[in-house]
C-alpha cells in the first residue's frame, strides 16, 4: 500500500482506526452502507450530530459534578444517553470510558466519577480530532 | 403471497398496497438521541418502510391516540426523560392502542428485557440495531394482523350457524 496516494490514505487511516480500537468497524461500516446518491455524506452527517451531541452530554455531566450533593441519578441518565449515542456511529473507546464512570456513579464515587469524567473527555477529543481528519481526507479524495 | 394473506393485510392496511409488503409499512420511530434517531430513520427508510419520528414519548403517544390506525408498529427507545419506554406501553395498553411496540436499548441486562415483553413489547433488540433486524421487524405487524383475523373468524362463527359462504367475505 502506498501511503502517500490519498486514496490509500484514506484506507490507511479508516483502517487504524478500526484496529486501534477507535470505532466499531462493523457498526460503521453500517453507518457508510448508508450513504446513497441522496445522501452521499450521510455518515460524516452523523458524526457531526454526534460531536455536538456529546458536547452537550459533557457539560451537562461537568454541571452535575460541580453541584453538592451530586445528582447520580441523573448522571446516570446522561451516561445512559450518551453510551447511547456512542454506539450509534461505534465510538469503542468513548463508550468504554462512559461504561466505567457509569460503574463509578452507580457506586456513588464522586472522586472515581470526576477522575473518570477526564478520560471519557480525552478520548472524545482524540477521537474527534481523528474522524475530523479521516472525513477531510474522505472528501479531498472526492 | 396467497390470497388468505393479501385479505389480511388489505382489510387492516388501507394505506399501502397488500402486493407491495411489506414496503409502505407505517412505522412510528422513538428516540430522545438525535443522532441514533437519524441512523434509525435512514434504516428504516432504506427499508421502504414510511417512518415518522418523534423525540419524545409524549408526542409519540399524542401521534397514536389521535389515529391509532395510522401506524402499523412503534420502535421505541427505552430510556427516555419525562416518559420512557416502559410509560409509553402502559399508556398504550391503558388507552387500548393495540399497534405491537418493538422496544430497544442500549442496556441488555435479562431483568429489563423480561420486564419490557411482561409490559407488552413484541420483541427487544440492542442497540445498535443491525439492518438485517430492521427488515424483518414486519413479521411482528403480520402475526398480530393474523391473530386479529382468527379472533374476528371466531367470533363471527359462533353468530353464523355454519354458513360458510358468510365466512368468505371476511
Amino acid at each position: 500500500m502506498d501511503r502517500n496516494h490519498p486514496q490509500h490514505q484514506v484506507l490507511y487511516m479508516r483502517r487504524s482506526l478500526f484496529d486501534q480500537g477507535y470505532i466499531d468497524r462493523e457498526q460503521f461500516i453500517q453507518l457508510e452502507e448508508l450513504q446513497d446518491d441522496a445522501n452521499p455524506n450521510f455518515a460524516e452527517e452523523i458524526v457531526t450530530l454526534f460531536y455536538t451531541d456529546s458536547a452537550r452530554l459533557i457539560q451537562n455531566i461537568e454541571q452535575i459534578l460541580v453541584n453538592k450533593p451530586i445528582d447520580f441519578a441523573r448522571l446516570d441518565d446522561i451516561l445512559h444517553q450518551f453510551k447511547g449515542s456512542s454506539s450509534s456511529i461505534g465510538a469503542k473507546k468513548v463508550k468504554e470510558a462512559c461504561t466505567q464512570l457509569r460503574e463509578y456513579c452507580c457506586a456513588e464515587n464522586a472522586e472515581g466519577c470526576m477522575r473518570t469524567l477526564q478520560v471519557v473527555k480525552q478520548e472524545y477529543a482524540v477521537l474527534k480530532r481523528k474522524l475530523e481528519t479521516y472525513f477531510q481526507m474522505v472528501r479531498q479524495v472526492g | 403471497m396467497a390470497s388468505g394473506e393479501e385479505n389480511i393485510l388489505s382489510d387492516s392496511c388501507r394505506n399501502y398496497n397488500a402486493e407491495e409488503f411489506p414496503a409502505g409499512l407505517r412505522v412510528l420511530a422513538v428516540d430522545d438521541d438525535p443522532c441514533y434517531l437519524s441512523v434509525l430513520e435512514k434504516m428504516l427508510r432504506d427499508c421502504l418502510y414510511q417512518v415518522t419520528t418523534c423525540d419524545r414519548a409524549k408526542d409519540a403517544l399524542s401521534l397514536l391516540e389521535e389515529d391509532k390506525n395510522k401506524f402499523d408498529l412503534v420502535i421505541s427507545d427505552l430510556h427516555m426523560p419525562e416518559m420512557d419506554g416502559f410509560q409509553l406501553l402502559e399508556m398504550m395498553e391503558l388507552l387500548d392502542i393495540d399497534v405491537p411496540v418493538v422496544i430497544m436499548s442500549v442496556d441488555d441486562q435479562k431483568e429489563v428485557v423480561m420486564k419490557c415483553i411482561l409490559k407488552g413489547a413484541c420483541e427487544y433488540l440492542a442497540k445498535p440495531l443491525q439492518m438485517e433486524t430492521i427488515k424483518f421487524i414486519w413479521r411482528h405487524v403480520f402475526r398480530k394482523k393474523q391473530k386479529c383475523l382468527k379472533e374476528s373468524e371466531k367470533s363471527t362463527e359462533s353468530v353464523v350457524n355454519g354458513d360458510n359462504s358468510q365466512l368468505k367475505t371476511i
